[in-house]
């Protein structure tokens, strides 16, 4: 029997996994019951060795032969602070939580790859590990800025590991199409908070103070015109303000604007470049006579799929569902903390179509949902991978 | 004997040539001396069918033994309305024009290919055609009108199933060469626009209308195109080139004229251009004056098709070593080829040519190359051909 045969065999238990989690969504590092259930279940695959509280709430399956090669495989547990408005009658039970991007299918599908891949060891013809990785927090930062990926790995959830895998179910894509492309698939991402000050004044008599506004017209052009004027155009940028905030009656003229924003890139040349010229920006004001503190935050670094192990997974994936429903082209500005992972050990993260087909059920959003037939198919394309690394069965391109 | 060695024997004819070109520089569709050389030359080789005034001053030489694929190559004979001031001993003898791109040397190198050709062709190990595209008028710009246009419409591509061509970079060295498959040329587009309104007194701006504030607008939104519009997954720039309007400091002017030029690689992205500069025009209108736009088409995106580009990778590996070769850079640049890929599946080449003193631009009046890359390039040209249609 084949890998994807015997995945939808398990997709009744993976469904009620995922069901079970999305009705108790937690928010980043509040993973308890989640990392709970996701303890227990290995325990019960057996042969699986646990660790508990690795990145805070994450958790860690190991099995193999202990020696040879060792691949990991990913699935972040986190939900998002959203009020669900889905109409799935496994809806969350905590009013303002929600799983609106799918990681509790990453979870699901994730156990469901362990018992495969138990199975796989039993019968003795693998040689090497897998380090089942289960993440908290890939949507939130902790206060010492983190996210659960980098956290894991301070804890060692990546020592020994070779290369990594993981994927993202997709709620615009259909059923049976994936996205699967080599090199940059996701964007460094910064962000920047500043405060841009005059001394304000009264409304009516702006030429006795200097008015932080004003200094804004001249700092959003330019601010806009980073990307058009100064980023070299074959590099992908984003400078996008989120947060623009001041005042607080119309004739009082305020002493201080405060602008947010979030700052994309691929290139690490690019990525100092737009710092440096967002700061060049919010300078202006200094040149009207005002003044102006700026702070940086520093997030994920840019996702970039190892073309060797995406040619690994690929193969996979032909022989479930063709070549031509791959797209390979499928790349974007959007930021995951896997790159962090993928910076340690070479990988790859498969995009897997999972629309439901009946209205626009975008991620992040309160009608979010993913269509659960996706389920066994991702479980298989990962076991498979995993299966023939071990077993010596790629032949590289 | 290597190709690249019996390249090498070439070098002081190819050299020679490329000095005799250089000296007497013309500009698009006015290459009558250039063209006379290049027919001479060819006639010279000997066994090459040779039409002239195809594209009105473009030459045509077609070697082969008529059956089998046909693989064009092309190189461009215009030069560009600038002084020289390389100071070199065979500077532009005509003031006010010079070969400051190159061409000179793609002209000087394409006879050397066809030198090299016709002695393959004579041990008769070779099955097929080549057919060589001297090609007026690249540098003149706007869709259609340029040189590969013009040969395309005189039937210079009639029968040819690939082709290839180079083009030297005298900011890239020596012994390096750029392959990239896929876009490799921008599609480039200019815009002319004329914000108006009434005018007037510089003292009395409320009783007219003033294009100059409005300008000041459009040109936020011209910059903003490519940072807020389009996708970022997708090249795309929108550049002003030049302002003009007004005569007097206390006149407030009736029109100010904004020109800028608009790159892209994809389709879509090009209409998108388009569309949004239109748009930023607009907005005169909706400060209580108008606008007039003229959009002008230039040439589409060139597309290195993957084959043949790792075709010439190949020929390039074996003769400088595949760490010779850069895969991926690519810039905003158009190049007129485009049209040619667009009839057969092609690829360019930019063949380093840099010379180490100073930096020499292109389209500067100190632009020059070192012409030890000509036999490189040649060569690689040459085996390309030899490759493809050896039996």
């Amino acid at each position: 029997m084949s890998m994807l045969d015997r995945a939808k065999q398990l997709s009744g238990e993976m469904s009620r996994l995922r069901r079970e989690i999305h009705q108790h969504p937690e928010l980043a590092f509040e993973e308890v019951r989640t990392a709970a259930l996701v303890a227990e279940t290995l325990r019960e695959i057996g042969g699986i060795e646990v660790r508990t509280n690795v990145g805070i709430t994450g958790v860690v399956g190991s099995i193999g032969t202990g020696d040879g090669p060792t691949i990991g495989i990913r699935a972040d547990m986190d939900a998002l602070p959203i009020i669900e408005d889905s109409g799935v009658d496994y809806s969350s039970t905590t009013h303002g939580k929600m799983h609106a991007c799918g990681h509790d299918s990453h979870t699901a599908i994730l156990l469901g790859v362990a018992h495969l891949l138990k199975q796989e060891f039993a019968k003795g013809n693998l040689r090497g590990n897998v380090r089942f990785i289960f993440q908290p927090a890939e949507e939130a930062t902790n206060g010492r800025h983190q996210s659960g990926a980098p956290m894991m790995m301070d804890d060692g959830a990546l020592d020994g590991v070779d290369h990594m895998i993981a994927l993202h179910v997709d709620s615009l894509t259909p059923v049976g199409q994936v996205g699967l492309k080599k090199g940059h698939i996701t964007a460094a991402v910064d962000s920047f908070k500043a405060w841009v000050r005059g001394t304000g004044g009264h409304g009516a008599a702006p030429h006795q103070g200097t008015d932080p506004l004003w200094m804004l017209i001249p700092i959003m052009s330019s601010l806009h015109s980073i990307v058009s004027r100064k980023v070299n155009p074959m590099h992908p940028a984003v400078v996008s303000l989120g947060v623009v905030r001041g005042g607080t009656v119309s004739n009082v003229i305020p002493a201080e604007v405060y602008l947010e924003g979030t700052l994309r890139s691929y290139d690490p040349e690019v990525r100092e470049q737009l710092l440096r010229e967002v700061e060049s920006s919010i300078a202006l004001s200094r040149h009207f006579g005002g003044d102006y503190t700026i702070e940086f935050e520093r997030g994920y670094p840019p996702g970039y799929n190892d073309p060797t192990v995406t040619g690994w997974m690929e193969q996979v994936v032909t022989e479930y569902i063709g070549g031509d429903n791959i797209d390979r082209t499928k790349a974007g500005m959007g930021a995951e903390d896997f790159a962090y992972m993928q910076q340690k050990a070479p990988g790859t993260m498969l995009m897997l179509g999972a629309a439901v087909g009946d209205i626009k059920r975008a991620h992040h959003t309160p009608v979010f949902a993913i269509d659960e037939t996706a389920m066994p198919l991702g479980a298989a394309i990962l076991a498979e991978t995993a299966r023939r690394f071990l077993a010596g069965e790629f032949k590289d391109e | 004997m290597s190709m690249m060695e019996r390249a090498q024997g070439l070098a002081e004819e190819m050299s020679r040539l490329r000095r005799e070109i250089h000296q007497h520089p013309e500009l698009g569709f006015q290459e009558v001396k250039t063209a006379a050389l290049v027919a001479d030359t060819l006639r010279e080789i000997g066994g090459i069918s040779i039409r002239t005034q195809v594209g009105k001053t473009g030459v045509v030489g077609d070697l082969g033994n008529g059956d089998g694929p046909t693989i064009g190559i092309r190189a461009d004979m215009d030069a560009l309305p600038i002084h020289e001031a390389t100071g070199l001993a065979y500077g532009s003898q005509t003031a006010g024009t010079m070969h400051a791109c190159g061409h000179d040397a793609h002209t000087a190198i394409l006879l050397g290919v066809a030198h090299l050709l016709k002695q393959e062709f004579a041990s008769g190990k070779l099955k097929g055609n080549v057919r060589f595209l001297f090609q007026p008028a690249e540098e003149v710009g706007g869709d259609g009108v340029s040189g590969a246009p013009e040969m395309i419409k005189d039937g210079a591509m009639q029968g040819v199933d690939h082709v290839i061509a180079l083009h030297v970079a005298s900011e890239l060295p020596l012994g390096q060469v750029m392959l990239p498959r896929g876009p490799i040329t921008a599609a480039s587009d200019g815009f002319k626009g004329w914000v108006r309104a009434a005018g007037g007194h510089g003292a009395y701006p409320h009783m007219g209308g003033d294009p100059v504030a409005m300008t000041a607008s459009v040109i936020q939104a011209l910059n903003a195109i490519v940072s807020r519009k389009i996708n970022p997954m997708k090249p795309a720039v929108c550049s002003i080139g030049m302002i003009q309007g007004g005569a007097a400091f206390n006149v407030i002017p009736h029109e100010i004229l904004i020109g800028g030029t608009l790159r892209s690689f994809d389709a879509d992205v090009r209409d998108q251009l388009f569309a949004e500069v239109e748009k930023a025009f607009a907005l005169a209108t909706a400060m209580g004056g108008s606008y007039e736009l003229e959009l002008k088409r230039g040439y589409p995106a060139g597309v290195n098709d993957a084959t043949v580009a790792q075709w010439m990778d190949d020929v390039a590996s074996d003769f400088l070593g595949a760490d010779a070769i850069d895969r991926h850079t690519v810039g905003m640049g158009g190049e007129d080829f485009a049209y040619m890929q667009q009839m057969a599946p092609g690829t360019m080449m930019m063949l380093g040519a840099s010379l180490d003193d100073m930096s020499r631009p292109h389209h500067t009046p100190v632009f020059d190359i070192d012409e030890r890359s000509m036999p490189i390039g040649a060569a690689i040209l040459a085996e390309t051909v030899r490759r493809y249609l050896t039996k």
